[in-house]
């Protein structure tokens, strides 16, 4: 199955590579879906099908955190999967961003292997 | 950590970040370099800073000519370097700064708490960083130099 993803970042060059990654990684995408911040997320969410959220933390206007916490508010939103993908990484925050409905973590650098292993094991299709 | 342990995890940091995100070779020696205002060549300098919040904080900041950071940005953007705008030279500047910070806090003693600010563009002639406790590298990429500088809070 070919998935719809959506990448959140403020910089549309880091939108860009997480893509190119994608691409790398062999990782099936129907459609590419970008947002600038938590805001415009939220709104490409409620306007179609969303499979897999890739998201930056620190954006301006909503960050990534309160984009997650939004998410988990609604029943309906809380079995998609997000994955964060950001420099910010440390284990304190890890732990916060898991509690409230965060199921991977990327941290900067990263390969297409690291993306597409940590996909893999939080939509549960690990071989 | 000592003056030299920080300045080899800088440069360790720096590498790994160019090499895997930035798909930019490293073709020299990195340089442990005395803490100082980083130095513009020809073309000028573009220096990005990344502030970030732990016990004690600090910064670090990242400078390159335009064309080194046109390079990279070229590399990152999978672009012509011909095709990339301004926009996407400071943009990787301040990228660049944010994965390398990120990577050396992890790696650093304290790594448990911190919290990286938003990355931001200095102007030229700003002076070194607010602090007596600087470590810097020289990285020699394909593109041209890159300095890293790193200052915890006095």
């Amino acid at each position: 199955m070919a998935h719809r993803v959506l990448i959140v970042d403020d910089s549309a060059l880091a939108r860009r590579f997480v893509r190119r990654v994608l691409e790398l990684s062999g990782f099936e995408v129907e459609h590419y879906l970008e947002a600038g911040n938590g805001m415009e997320a939220i709104k490409v969410i409620l306007s179609g099908r969303v499979d897999l959220v890739l998201t930056d933390i620190n954006m301006p206007e909503m960050d990534g955190e309160d984009f997650i916490f939004w998410l988990n508010q609604h029943e309906w939103l809380r079995r998609l999967p997000v994955i964060v993908v950001s420099s910010d990484s440390c284990q304190i925050r890890i732990r916060r961003l898991t509690e409230i409905g965060v199921r991977g973590y990327v941290a900067k650098p990263f390969t297409p292997e690291v993306l597409r292993s940590e996909i893999d094991r939080v939509i549960g299709r690990a071989a | 950590m000592n003056h030299t342990d920080t300045s080899s995890l800088i440069a360790s940091c720096a590498e790994s970040a160019l090499a895997t995100m930035f798909f930019t070779a490293i073709v020299g020696p990195s340089q442990e370099i005395p803490a100082e205002h980083p130095s513009a060549g020809p073309g000028g300098c573009i220096r990005a800073r990344v502030r970030f919040v732990m016990e004690p904080g600090g910064f670090l900041e990242l400078a390159a000519e335009p064309q080194t950071l046109r390079g990279i940005a070229s590399a990152f953007a999978a672009e012509e370097t011909d095709a990339v705008s301004a926009d996407q030279v400071e943009q990787t500047a301040c990228e660049l700064a944010n994965v390398i910070c990120g990577s050396v806090l992890r790696s650093a003693p304290e790594k448990s708490r911190f919290k990286l600010l938003p990355p931001v563009l200095v102007p030229e002639d700003s002076g070194a960083l607010p602090s007596a406790d600087v470590h810097s590298a020289r990285l020699a990429t394909e593109y041209g130099w890159v300095q890293i500088s790193f200052a915890w809070n006095a």
